[in-house]
């Protein structure tokens, strides 16, 4: 009896065997999801080109190319080394990455055609990748862009920090680093070995980016329904996040210091939101009122909520010296600017280009002296 | 479909089932193949990492 409880616990354990061999084999020979993450680790896609049919958003293009080039980011490849020239990477999560804007249309992308107007040679490359938060942004500084050395790294975060604090205890561990639980750490272990356990572990990753509201979506403001939340909801809410956003401008903190310590210019930049107060003026839809995905109820509670990652950003950047885009407070909030509450359409990406570029190109003149040709405008303020 | 109804015959009738895992495993394959192809591959890379 006991040896054929044994024999068919082998045969099964030979049978989950082979099936993971399966799978694992299929996924190196056919990867589906291109993984962005494994384990600790994020992992980029050098030459990799999305060609995505778009009939989901009508502000976009409705055949959008999306190209990566040979370091795994969009836009120019890199200069030859030796080169005299302004040296920008733009770091940050679907905001930065703009996935939905063909080539070229990035916001990264349209800083460096604004900036060539006053440097000889500028190179910007756009590093931004969907859900990526401070901890993401972390591990890609420490592993690529560290490496390449740009003059400058231009951050844009905020938001998917706030999709952190959103999601649940067991989830914010597959990301943070101390006190993970048993599952949370093995899971972790296993994705960075296995392909398999890399695909569940991104598949958990974008539940939850869906549980906190933060994927691309259509929006129809003339129909988007509304939902009140009252005081102390909103105020319970806020002070859920507060602890939150304090651990995010400690990250931050840190990230200034990784560029600054391999010296490499940190900007920092704050993210802008559709949400806010008053009505759009394009459709008159109520800004204050509008109902959102995740904990937030509505447009209000999660700009007030966004608002405090902004503060964080605002207070490293001046503690900290560093040059600042507030664009969350520069943006105005205008439909015509976003797809859907935070991504932009191409007038936003262009918009945000524009005041990156107001804001930060004497700083960059400060970098690349051998390359500045003149004309940076006094802040556009 | 009717494949799969005689997989499970047999592993019902012979009791075979370290077959299962494998079957999955296939079951997987196809759906990654069949739900990954085209445009809608894109929204899955949005990773909150």
């Amino acid at each position: 009896m006991i040896k054929d409880i044994l024999k068919n616990a082998g045969l099964l354990a030979a049978g989950c065997l082979a099936a993971l061999l399966l799978l694992e084999l299929f996924l190196a020979v056919y990867p589906p999801l291109n993984s962005r993450v494994r384990g600790k680790n994020v992992i980029l896609f050098p030459y990799k080109r999305y060609v995505v049919e778009n009939d989901r958003f009508p502000k976009l293009d409705k055949h959008i190319v999306r190209s990566n080039n040979s370091l795994g980011f969009r836009g120019q490849e890199p200069l030859p080394a030796g080169t005299t020239a302004l040296t920008v990477i733009a770091v940050g999560g679907s905001t930065t990455e703009c996935f939905y804007l063909s080539d070229g249309k990035s916001w990264p992308e349209r800083l460096q055609k604004k900036l060539e107007a006053s440097f000889g040679k500028v190179w910007v490359n756009n590093a931004g990748m969907d859900g990526h938060s401070t901890f993401g942004h972390d591990a890609l500084l420490s592993s690529y862009v560290i490496k390449l050395k740009p003059g400058a790294v231009v951050f844009l975060s905020g938001l998917n920090d706030m999709g952190l604090s959103s999601a649940s205890r067991f989830d914010r561990l597959l990301t943070e680093n101390s006190e993970r639980p048993l599952p949370a750490r093995t899971l972790v272990w296993a994705a960075a070995r296995s392909r398999v356990f890399a695909l569940l572990q991104n598949l958990l990753m974008y539940s939850r980016a869906i549980k906190a509201g933060l994927v691309h979506a259509e929006l129809d403001l003339k129909a988007a329904p509304s939902q009140q939340v009252s005081a102390q909801e909103k105020a319970a809410i806020l002070a859920r996040h507060k602890p939150g956003a304090e651990a995010y401008g400690k990250r931050l903190a840190g990230l200034v210091k990784l560029c600054r310590g391999n010296g490499i210019e940190p900007v920092l930049a704050t993210q802008p939101m559709l949400c806010g107060q008053g009505r759009d003026p394009e459709t008159g839809a109520d800004l204050e009122t509008l109902k959102v995905g995740g904990e937030f109820g509505n447009c209000a509670t999660q700009w007030a909520a966004l608002e405090l990652y902004n503060d964080e950003t605002r207070r490293t950047a001046a503690a900290m010296k560093v040059p600042l885009a507030d664009l969350a407070r520069e943006m105005p909030k205008d439909s015509s600017y976003y797809y859907d509450t935070v991504h932009f359409t191409e007038e936003g990406a262009d918009l945000v280009a524009q005041r990156v570029y107001l804001d930060a190109c004497r700083s960059f003149a400060k970098l690349a002296p051998g390359a500045y040709r003149g004309g940076c405008p006094d802040g556009g303020k | 479909m009717r494949f799969l109804k005689d997989i499970a015959g047999l592993m019902l009738a012979r009791k075979k089932w370290w077959l299962l895992p494998i079957i999955l495993a296939l079951l997987c394959i196809g759906a990654l193949i069949v739900f990954t192809s085209g445009s809608a591959v894109a929204p899955f890379i949005y990773t909150l990492f």
